[in-house]
């Protein structure tokens, strides 16, 4: 029973990460002959209990818990659909979307939101046909109004925030903009440098495997804001 | 989920772009004659930001029209592979994709760049046909200037073969270069909200008001133009489009000039 | 005029092919991932003067809505000659080739995709050949499992595939053009690879067009499953230069 790789080796699939199975085999990894494969191109991490790999890319699969942005695509009689730029669309029912009461036959849904809104929402549950219901009753949960939406990579929006945050806040103070990451990968950002902001999260996501990223870009944007000649 | 057009408008109505380019400015542009190694008669692949488009010259003989039968013709195809974007879905030419054919062939054939009598063979029996065969790979907007910048490049560097009437075809053999005798390039005038802007990317083409396509001779000649999508041009809009091609023009000959030499 | 078959010199004095290769010789291939913008994944790969793009957008939503599947993610592949990719252009348009192409290369990879990960989802996967000398479909498979892998769809091993073939009565691998058109045999094989062996047992795709004996079969395959692994050791070669050098950016 051992480890077969290094503790943030690059992986792809088919590769051994593992003899034995006593180890969980969690996110990125399968079973097979007693062993623990990777399944996706991505970076190895090993822990007591299990081992994982964190994948280089791919699209956003809706998970209970995560916080997302998306869009209304569709309202029905009693509820919103929302796009959340993943294969499966979310859907937010009239109680979990309001604490108003609601007459379905006098109230129209489109007063609390229309198709084209941009919205924060969280999702509540996924079940196993991929039905993905929605909440808005998290104090992080909104519409919002304004500013504009960019896509990254699912992968990268870790990274993005950084720990506890700390990245997407430098991002926030330099360029005095609101900045609001879905896991989902889409990225509301609202403010002056809205287009700094923009370039700024476009370069995290680029160089996001990298070392000293969180000190490379606050010497970037003190450079390009000196550049736009703003001090 | 994409970026609102409502969005895009406003940032385009302050004079801003999403990349922060001057309303004028183009991308990077990279032109790659010869892309092709061994199987078309001529190719270029062009590179504008991220849009990727290669265009293959492939010479064949064929019959000649009944109504111009010294003339050897052109024909142009353009292929919106499906990979070139999401959206774009396998079937058979759908609009946009016809229509860059047509604009890129306009710049040409109407621009009489090549000198189809050269491509006269037997009078009336036979005559060179030229393919022009465009490829879009990667679509982030600006489809018609890159096809036509390729289309050119790979007139200008590819060859008409050898045609024996016992043997035929001899692609290996050289007869003479392709007969340009102008070389006009097309660019394209694009407008959003009364702005007047250059090299757009697929994001801004959501918010597209209208388009102009220009081609211009050496000689500062306008030879062809196609005016495309919904809203209307004023004529002093396109006299500054005109004139502002002239510029850009000017810009892409420079360019294609050192890749092709 | 053309040479008949028997005129063909297919090895010179030294044993080397029409093009200097060995007969257990592949050409040189590179690759490269990541080589488009607005597919989820995408892969370009070039053997000798084969040169493929491939492409994969996905999982994402199906439609029409009555080709989904309940349980499953269901692929659509797409295999596609430019018209310059040949001496002779080709017209463009959908043809018959083409269409089988699609789904022998989709029954190539199918097996090592996680499809029930996705229900109701659709994978696009296409394949254009750019340009064309022989080994066309093998080297799109090669391709595509690398713009699958980049998309980041999970896969259980990296597919690659090469063809074998047979002139002057002697197998060779990776057939040219030349040597497909005017041989004896093209048998073009797609295996499944993982880190833990020698060599594959798990053959996804298998066709032959030729005359051969049960034995020269046999040592066609053994030959194409040897080329299979050196191409799987590039594929990862690749991945990992590709990706390293975006880690070492300092």
């Amino acid at each position: 029973m051992s480890r077969v790789k290094e503790d943030n080796d690059l992986v792809v699939p088919g590769d051994v990460l593992f003899n034995g199975s006593n180890l969980y085999a969690n996110q990125g990894t399968y079973e097979a002959n007693d062993k623990i494969y990777s399944e996706s191109i991505g970076v190895v991490r090993y822990s007591g209990q299990g081992v994982e790999v964190v994948p280089m890319s791919g699209r956003y699969i809706p998970e209970e818990g995560d916080v997302v942005i998306g869009e209304v695509s569709r309202v029905s009689y009693s509820r919103w659909t929302i796009d959340l730029n993943s294969p499966y669309d979310g859907t937010l029912g009239i109680s979990d979307a309001t604490e108003e009461y609601v007459d379905l036959d006098e109230d129209d849904l489109t007063d609390f939101y229309d198709v084209g809104d941009t919205v924060v929402v969280k999702i509540d549950s996924v079940s196993e046909s991929m039905d993905v219901d929605l909440s808005m009753k998290d104090r992080r949960c909104k519409k919002l109004s304004g500013g504009r939406v960019i896509e990254i990579a699912p992968a990268k929006v870790p990274r993005v925030i950084g720990k506890g945050g700390t990245m997407v806040q430098q991002v926030n103070d330099r360029t005095d903009c609101n900045i609001i990451v879905g896991q989902n990968g889409q990225v509301w950002i609202k403010g002056d440098h809205a287009n700094l902001a923009v370039r700024a999260i476009k370069k995290i996501e680029r160089e996001a495997h990298t070392q000293g990223l969180t000190d490379r870009m606050a010497e970037w944007l003190d450079d390009q804001l000196e550049k736009e000649g703003d001090r | 989920m994409k970026i609102n057009e409502e969005t895009i408008r406003k940032i385009i109505g302050d004079e801003e772009r999403l990349d922060d380019r001057e309303l004028e400015e183009y991308r990077d542009i990279e032109i790659e004659p010869n892309w092709v190694r061994e199987t078309a008669e001529g190719s270029a692949k062009v590179t504008i930001g991220n849009t990727q488009v290669l265009v293959g010259l492939s010479v064949d003989v064929e019959d000649p029209y009944d109504d111009r039968p010294d003339e050897g013709t052109i024909v142009t195809n353009a292929e919106l592979a499906p990979m070139a974007a999401r959206e774009y879905e396998s079937g058979p030419p759908q609009e946009p994709g016809v229509e860059l054919a047509r604009v890129v062939d306009r710049g040409i054939r109407e621009a009489e760049a090549v000198d189809l009598e050269k491509l006269c063979i037997e009078e009336g029996e036979k005559v060179y046909t030229l393919f022009l065969d465009v490829h879009v790979l990667n679509d982030d907007g600006n489809l018609i200037d890159a096809a036509s910048l390729g289309a050119l490049a790979a007139l200008k560097t590819g060859f008409i073969p050898e045609y024996d009437e016992e043997e035929g075809l001899n692609r290996d053999e050289k007869a003479m270069d392709v007969p340009l005798q102008y070389e006009p390039v097309t660019v394209t005038g694009r407008k959003i909200e009364d702005k007047l802007l250059w090299d757009t990317s697929r994001e801004e083409e959501e918010a597209l008001d209208a388009r102009l396509t220009v081609s211009i001779k050496k000689d500062g000649n306008v030879v062809s133009m196609q005016k495309g999508e919904r809203q209307p041009y004023s004529q002093e809009e396109i006299r500054e489009t005109i004139s502002k091609a002239q510029e850009k023009t000017g810009e892409l000959r420079e360019l294609l000039e050192e890749a092709c030499n | 005029m053309t040479a008949s078959k028997e005129d063909i010199e297919w090895f010179d004095e030294e044993g080397k092919r029409v093009d200097g290769r060995e007969k257990d010789e592949y050409r040189d291939t590179t690759m490269e991932i990541g080589v488009l913008d607005e597919a989820d994944g995408s892969a370009m790969v070039e053997c000798g003067n084969t040169r493929v793009v491939a492409s994969v957008f996905g999982p994402q939503d199906l439609h029409p809505k009555h080709l989904q599947e309940s349980d499953r993610a269901v692929i659509k592949m797409r295999y596609n000659m430019a018209p310059f990719s040949v001496d002779d252009r080709m017209r463009p348009g959908p043809n018959r080739r083409a269409k089988e192409i699609g789904l022998v290369a989709k029954r190539a990879l199918e097996p090592v995709l996680e499809l029930e990960r996705f229900p109701q989802a659709g994978i696009d996967i296409s394949m254009e050949i750019l340009e064309s000398d022989g080994g066309t479909r093998v080297t799109g498979i090669t391709a595509a499992s690398l713009a699958l892998a980049d998309a980041g769809i999970p896969m259980k091993g990296m597919v690659s595939a090469m063809a074998a073939g047979v002139v002057d009565d002697t197998p060779v691998l990776d057939v040219n053009g030349k040597e497909d058109k005017e041989g004896n045999a093209d048998i073009p094989v797609a295996v499944i690879n993982y880190e833990d062996e020698e060599e594959s047992d798990e053959i996804t795709l298998l066709q032959m067009d030729g005359d051969l004996t049960q034995e020269q079969v046999d040592d066609c395959i053994s030959l194409a499953k040897r080329g299979c692994r050196d191409l799987y050791e590039e594929q990862k070669q690749t991945v990992v230069e590709n990706y390293e050098a975006i880690r070492g950016e300092e």
